[in-house]
């Protein structure tokens, strides 16, 4: 039964909200749930590591310092933090509207975003509803993106490891060759292992 | 295509893919390579995915920060902060804002716990405060006394009655030391002041202060029997005169001393002091190998002198004495000054002082002492 469970899941959350806003500790817990889908969110509007890295930070700094103004009201906890995220997004484009000569790819995709779709003010939403443009499908979006970084994580220790330093680090063969003890051809059949079973895991997420 | 060759071809794929990821189906368009085209569109999505480094490395920041979440939370919500509202015109104008959501967020919330870091006991949290008034009200006034009586300067002296085995003598070449030493030039005056030279097993020279021949053909250092460990001082003469100018002593036979034989005193050896033999002897005994130390029974604090007072100069007098077999305290000395007058209050504090005198096999006997006398300001 579908409901049950996210009836159970949302009271968890809630219960996990507000301990972490009893205790500042417990906040840990909620970054674990939430990071891979924050940072889906933002990658998916900037095309830098780097920028999505120090943005995803400053999300989740902002969260910690503004949780006591969370109010439950049945929405998930993700769509207040994805409502910092597009504030700090906007933040962002709007320093680079000032510096034309700064402009990205990432900035003239998402000149939509300018001009108050962005939620809250600079204290993040303190309401607990989610923005205007965070839409369900947004976070399903957000969701199934989020979800490929849980199924890496679940890759056995080589293939994890080789998908890591390729796709994440930009690591070349050799060099994950070299930190492996292992050939080059070793390493891009591992390569090539690890992409098909994310593939096949992929396709049995879909189907359940 | 064999195995390597698609693990060849997908890493190509990739490693253009990595360079320049803009679309994914620019690199693989053969029909047959729909295989690696789906990879590669697997691969696309892994820029959503996180570095792990970088999340544990963001979770480490944030752990430190939760640490101060509470009070940095309830610092933020009372920050004002502007809202823009439409205006009767049509545009936008801000207006500061009071602090944010209208609940009253507690003094230090983290002072009697329920911020979430830790509980707190309120007995103890009492019972701290308390003991915290209670200090700093004593350090407050005893400062406060200290301030009001800075007159008072007392002294403090400790006596030290030392061993004087450095320079009393082991016996030489395993011989009883029984002391003894003496001799002159006919001097007109007893030996003069002073310390007796280095000891020796074989003396070649005996000790005089006054030199009468100039011009020795050969020279030897003066010595005077006994242990050699003794460490030998500046000027020379018998340490138990009174006598300042320089004097060899009225006896006769070298030495400098008022009888016969060729070491310092008025015994007849070649040592030092009273008796016959090597060393150091005469009635005159250490504390040790069966001599008790004398106990002080009346000592007076010495004064200090106004010089030193004013000059808030304080240290240490070292006196030498002879502490009778009656308990007397006798030729008292400065053995190492201080100045500013201080010796000689401390040596008219210690010439009143009362023993009771050491005992050699059950009965009084005189012995020599050390004894400090300490200056300090409170």
């Amino acid at each position: 039964m579908r409901a049950p469970t996210e009836s159970t899941d949302k009271t968890d959350e809630r219960l996990l909200i507000e301990a972490a806003q009893r205790d500042p500790g417990r906040f840990a817990e909620l970054y674990e749930r939430n990071f891979d889908r924050v940072y889906a969110y933002i990658a998916h509007r900037v095309r830098d590591r780097d920028a999505a890295e120090d943005l995803t930070a400053e999300v989740f700094h902002q969260a910690l310092v503004t949780l006591g103004q969370f109010e439950w009201r049945g929405v998930p906890f993700v769509a207040w933090l994805l409502g910092i995220a597009a504030h700090v997004l906007a933040s962002r484009w709007r320093g680079l509207a000032a510096q034309p000569k700064e402009l990205s790819s990432d900035f003239l995709e998402n000149l939509g975003d300018l001009g108050g779709k962005s939620a809250g003010n600079g204290n993040g939403n303190g309401n607990g509803r989610a923005p205007a443009h965070c839409s369900a499908r947004d976070l399903e979006e957000v969701e199934q993106r989020a979800t490929i970084a849980k199924l890496v994580g679940a890759l056995p220790g080589d293939q994890r490891l080789v998908v890591t330093r390729r796709f994440l680090e930009h690591r070349s063969i050799r060099e994950i060759a070299q930190e492996m003890r292992r050939t080059e051809g070793a390493v891009k059949q591992l390569q090539f292992r690890a992409l098909e079973n994310l593939r096949a895991r992929i396709r049995s997420n879909r189907n359940v | 295509m064999s195995n390597t060759a698609m693990y060849d071809q997908l890493d190509r794929a990739v490693t253009t893919f990595l360079a320049n990821p803009v679309e994914v189906a620019t690199y693989v368009s053969p029909p047959e390579d729909a295989g690696i085209r789906e990879l590669l569109e697997i691969a696309a999505q892994l820029e959503y995915v996180a570095r792990p480094a970088f999340k544990a490395h963001l979770k480490a920041d944030l752990l430190d920060q939760m640490f101060v979440a509470g009070e940095a939370a309830s610092c933020v919500s009372t920050l004002p902060h502007s809202v823009e509202r439409k205006n009767g015109n049509g545009g936008y104008s801000t207006a500061a804002q009071p602090a944010s959501s209208g609940r009253q967020e507690p003094f230090l919330p983290s002072l009697f716990g329920g911020a979430g870091m830790y509980s707190t006991q309120p007995r103890n949290f009492a019972a701290s405060v308390l003991l915290h008034a209670t200090t700093m009200g004593v350090l407050i006034a005893s400062s406060a006394w200290m301030a009001q009586h800075t007159e008072t300067i007392k002294t403090r002296v400790t006596a030290v009655l030392t061993d004087v085995d450095i320079y009393a003598p082991k016996p030489a070449r395993d011989q009883e030391q029984k002391g003894g030493g003496a001799s002159g030039d006919h001097s007109r005056m007893s030996a003069s002041h002073g310390q007796p030279p280095k000891f020796a097993y074989e003396q070649l020279t005996p000790p005089a202060v006054i030199v009468r021949n100039s011009e020795p053909v050969l020279t030897a250092p003066p010595t005077v029997l006994g242990e050699p460990s003794l460490p030998q001082l500046s000027k020379l003469g018998d340490p138990l005169s009174h006598v300042v100018p320089a004097s060899n002593g009225t006896g006769s036979g070298g030495g400098m001393g008022s009888s016969l034989g060729t070491g310092v005193g008025d015994g007849d050896g070649s040592g030092v002091g009273l008796g016959s033999k090597a060393g150091f002897g005469g009635s005159v005994f250490r504390i040790g190998s069966g001599v008790s130390a004398p106990r002080v029974l009346y000592a007076p604090d010495p004064e200090y002198s106004e010089e030193a007072r004013k000059a808030k100069y304080q240290g240490k007098v070292v006196l030498w004495a002879i502490i009778g077999a009656d308990g007397l305290p006798k030729d008292i000395r400065v053995q190492q000054p201080l100045g500013m007058g201080l010796d000689q209050k401390a040596l008219a504090a210690v010439q009143q002082w009362r023993f009771v005198p050491a005992r050699k096999s059950g009965q009084p006997v005189a012995v020599q002492v050390n004894i400090e006398v300490y200056f300090r300001l409170y």
